[in-house]
């Protein structure tokens, strides 16, 4: 279980947030809502160990992050960058074995459990027909189920997706919200950043808001967002409706 | 579009090296028919010995102790620079380096050159070549660090460009310095790449200190997939980033070393091998690595053959690598700029 203390994340030039204090429960998922440049990023990078701790802590099933090989975190923690464009193009199932590395001796290459683990995962995201195609002939949508197949084939109990649904057309965000949602009922602890409201009141039991002066609120989602958080957060005057089967409409005037 | 057939491909490049290697070793001043190569191998295997045999004595010279080392050589140096430059591709994320990109065969040459100037015995001119690559890859590391935010591509390229010619300022100096009589031809000569001159106990040395190099990237040869993705995120698979990208700087710059001290700076090759390759069977690294190592020493091969047979005097190989891979470096790089935009 990841869990941050008292956190203060940044570089030591500049504090970018402060008192971070998150627990992240298996079966739950929580979102992180800020505008650009509010520290997202960085508190991911602090939680997955690639950046120290400015203050207080993260730790890792009760052991502190910084004594943790990047291994033993990959173990238990995997995370799922933004789809980006990679110049050297692999194919899916090769995408997706990338996430046995932690498991695996440095000079071992993955074996038949490996793959059996890589194609589950990839099954779990209803991407199995695709294994052999080559990454880059993907869509967006379909690339970003990949690379949470491959966080699924690293066995870590708890996921942390970048902006999962920035970039994707609109059907697409929902398809990727879906998978969120299912993780969590499958059990994990899932953290995801987005940049919009309705995606966190839709997805996320709790949500974590940073304000781009370093102000964070953690709360259940739909008391910790409203019309005036809202409208502090982003600066301008934003207003929720209640929209069907129980759905929130974010509006901004 | 579908995962590219590995195997097949593996299988024609090897049946394709072997006839290469008949060709090379049946063609020259000296022809050999392929009938006699194959009575005398397998003399020399001490199998089935003919009659022929004494005809052959000087067949045999020819074949064992000028040809067959030569192409070993010329073998050796094309796997060693389509190794290093499939290497440093997947390290610095960009298909268009390779070792004389990056500037580190004029580092090794650098280093060379200062060993023949000084007259040192053969393994110290290859330690003084692998301190001139690493001197070049520190270099190019220092400054790609300082233009960060700016295409890493191009900057990187630029980056080897400049890194190059200060180092080919001091070959210049060198061979200002350097005894005209004697030093200066054998530098100038060198420097163009040859493998006319190469004794088989060179190859010997050069054959060792490219398998001991090649280990660590065999070991490591899934590992590399990951050290091509972003820092970040290959860390976050767990992945000991720095410690597994000194690995494989020192593995591809020794070689890169081994090979320039054989035979000079040899262009292109560290290149354009990985890069076809890539587009032959994909980027998964343990595929890459063997075949750019079978099909560079198979076009090496090719090349060396051809300087040597096509006129009545030598051509350096490095002539023919450029005039190849000029033209082949601009389409790559016209396609990888426009598969970006």
């Amino acid at each position: 279980m990841l869990a941050a203390h008292q956190l203060a994340i940044g570089y030591p030039a500049r504090i970018v947030a402060n008192h971070i204090s998150l627990q992240l429960n298996p079966g739950e998922a929580v979102a992180v809502l800020g505008p650009n440049g509010s520290g997202k990023s960085t508190l991911f990078r602090t939680l997955l160990g690639l950046l120290p701790a400015l203050q207080g802590e993260v730790r890792l099933n009760s052991r502190v992050l910084d004594a943790l090989t990047p291994a033993e975190i990959a173990r238990h923690v995997a995370y799922v960058p933004q789809v980006s464009a990679s110049f050297f193009n692999f194919s899916v199932i090769e995408v997706v074995e990338m996430a046995r590395a932690p498991h695996l001796a440095w000079y071992a290459k993955p074996g038949a459990f490996d793959r059996k683990i890589s194609e589950q995962a990839l099954d779990e995201v209803g991407m199995s027909s695709f294994a052999n195609r080559m990454f880059s002939s993907l869509s967006g949508g379909e690339q970003q189920l990949v690379l949470i197949a491959r966080a699924l084939a690293a066995e870590a109990p708890t996921i942390l997706l970048d902006e999962p649904t920035a970039s994707l057309d609109f059907a697409n965000q929902f398809l990727i919200l879906d998978a969120i949602a299912k993780l969590a009922a499958n059990g994990r602890s899932v953290l995801f950043t987005t940049h919009n409201p309705e995606h966190a009141l839709r997805t996320a039991r709790r949500t974590l808001t940073m304000s781009r002066d370093g102000e964070v609120e953690i709360g259940a989602t739909d008391t910790i967002l409203n019309s005036k958080s809202l409208a502090s957060l982003y600066g301008i005057p934003i207003q929720l409706f209640d929209g069907p089967n129980g759905r929130m409409i974010a509006v901004a005037k | 579009m579908p995962m590219k057939p590995f195997f097949p491909t593996l299988t024609i490049a090897l049946c394709v090296l072997t006839i290469v290697c008949l060709w090379a070793l049946s063609v020259g001043q000296f022809a050999i028919p392929a009938s006699e190569i194959f009575a005398l191998i397998a003399a020399k295997l001490g199998g089935a010995t003919t009659p022929r045999l004494a005809e052959m004595a000087s067949a045999d010279v020819v074949l064992f102790e000028i040809r067959a080392p030569r192409i070993a050589a010329a073998w050796l140096v094309g796997a060693a620079l389509s190794a290093a430059g499939a290497a440093y591709q997947n390290l610095f994320r960009n298909p268009l380096v390779s070792p004389d990109i990056l500037g580190v065969s004029s580092g090794a040459a650098l280093g060379a050159v200062l060993g023949i100037f000084l007259s040192l015995p053969i393994i110290a001119i290859q330690g003084m070549a692998f301190g001139g690559g690493l001197l070049a890859v520190a270099l190019i590391f220092v400054i790609g660090s300082k233009l960060r935010g700016h295409d890493p591509m191009l900057s990187l390229v630029l980056t080897g460009v400049v890194v190059g010619s200060l180092l080919a300022s001091g070959l210049a100096l060198l061979k200002y310095l350097a005894d005209p009589t004697n030093q200066l031809p054998a530098i100038t000569y060198w420097l163009m790449g040859s493998f006319a001159s190469v004794a088989s106990r060179d190859v010997g040395i050069t054959a060792l200190i490219f398998f001991a190099s090649l280990t660590p990237l065999f070991l490591m040869r899934w590992r590399m997939n990951l050290l091509s993705l972003p820092d970040d995120e290959a860390r976050a698979l767990g992945l000991n980033v720095n410690r597994n990208r000194l690995v494989v700087i020192v593995a591809a710059t020794l070689m890169t070393a081994t090979s320039v001290s054989l035979c000079g700076m040899v262009g292109w090759v560290g290149l354009v091998v990985p890069h076809a390759v890539r587009l032959l069977v994909g980027a998964e690294f343990s595929r890459l690595l063997p075949l750019s190592m079978i099909i560079g020493g198979t076009f090496m091969l090719v090349v060396d053959t051809l300087c040597r047979t096509m006129t009545q005097i030598e051509i350096p190989p490095g002539v023919l690598t450029a005039a190849i891979g000029t033209p082949i470096f601009l389409l790559l790089m016209a396609a990888t700029l426009r598969g970006k935009g």
